[in-house]
């Protein structure tokens, strides 16, 4: 009984000072030409999903977070996204990474928490860019260390 | 100056919807051109299911390729045979009311908001439907101007986008999406 006590105890130990790797794409979808060259798996299903004709990577990080830190993003335009792990959640064997993400770009805000599973993305829209009709969107995916 | 009259928000939306007897309309038909105040209902009604139906031909064309049919397979599942655009109406308070209620396009642009987390939260096995699918714990959107929505990508990811919400007003919107 002690034993599996400590098993659960240790395990929510580990849980909650794991740290977690950030992938953050900075994706710009628009109308103008077609995407070229060789494709991310993040737009390759972007692609497949919204009816822009064009996708391109503009950025690309990789930031380590330890669980209740956050991390900034400074995207085109001046919007600002604030990245921050919140915590883990284990059920069923599986593990998924709860995350908040808000996006300031002047008076807009957007702010959303989720789970999503441990290596799995969550696209979300940053807003349009000001010349043209082109929109940025993150493809944020976080990686348990 | 605006007359009294008896004819209740009901009977005003039969009558615009033509609904009744020929002689409960042609009896409708000549209170309503003497006076103003159901003439006013009338034309407040055409105007708001105008800009309905320019609302929802906006969020079609911004909305992916493929978000009827994602929305369809978990309509499937919640509720068999019902379209996604009869399960958006279908959260909407009934017609009459909505006609003759005034509640302005906030309501409309909050529906793309609110239609999505909560078939989420409708059932735990559409939770477990998809292996990459996130779990929406709350969506909060402070614009002028833009809501959000959520779907699912082609290969199953969570997707959080904005899409023009005429009438906001500009306050926040918060969806809780956990029960």
């Amino acid at each position: 009984m002690i034993g599996v006590a400590l098993i659960v105890a240790l395990r929510l130990g580990n849980a909650a000072t794991a740290d977690v790797i950030l992938d953050v794409q900075v994706i710009e979808a628009s109308n103008d030409g077609h995407t070229q060259g060789r494709q991310s798996k993040a737009i390759r299903d972007l692609g497949a999903t919204l009816s822009y004709k064009s996708f391109k990577t503009l950025s690309q990080e990789q930031r380590t977070l330890t669980m209740g830190d956050g991390a900034q993003f400074f995207l085109p335009d001046g919007a600002v996204a604030h990245i921050s792990a919140v915590g883990i959640d284990e059920k069923k064997k599986k593990r998924t990474v709860r995350l908040r993400v808000r996006i300031e770009q002047g008076e807009e805000t957007l702010d959303t928490e989720y789970s999503v599973r441990d290596g799995g993305t969550v696209f979300v829209s940053a807003g349009k860019e000001k010349s043209g009709d082109a929109v940025l969107v993150l493809a944020i995916a976080p990686h348990l260390k | 100056m605006i007359s009294t009259c008896h004819v209740s928000g009901q009977e005003l939306s039969r009558y615009r919807d033509r609904e009744g007897s020929s002689a409960q309309l042609a009896e409708l038909d000549e209170h309503v051109a003497g006076c103003e105040r159901c003439k006013l209902r009338l034309a407040d009604a055409a105007s708001l299911s105008r800009l309905f139906s320019d609302q929802f031909q906006q969020i079609e064309q911004e909305l992916p390729r493929d978000f009827a049919a994602s929305v369809m397979s978990r309509v499937r599942a919640a509720q068999p045979r019902r379209s996604w655009l009869e399960s958006l109406v279908a959260l909407l308070p009934p017609r009459r009311e909505l006609t003759f209620g005034m509640i302005g396009l906030a309501v409309a642009a909050s529906l793309a908001i609110v239609f999505a987390p909560s078939l989420r939260s409708q059932d735990d096995r559409l939770l477990e439907t998809t292996e990459n699918e996130a779990q929406i714990h709350s969506i909060e959107v402070t614009s002028p101007d833009r809501s959000a929505v959520v779907f699912d990508s082609a290969e199953g990811n969570t997707v959080i986008w904005m899409v023009p919400s005429e009438g906001d007003g500009g306050g926040g919107q918060t969806v809780p999406s956990e029960p």
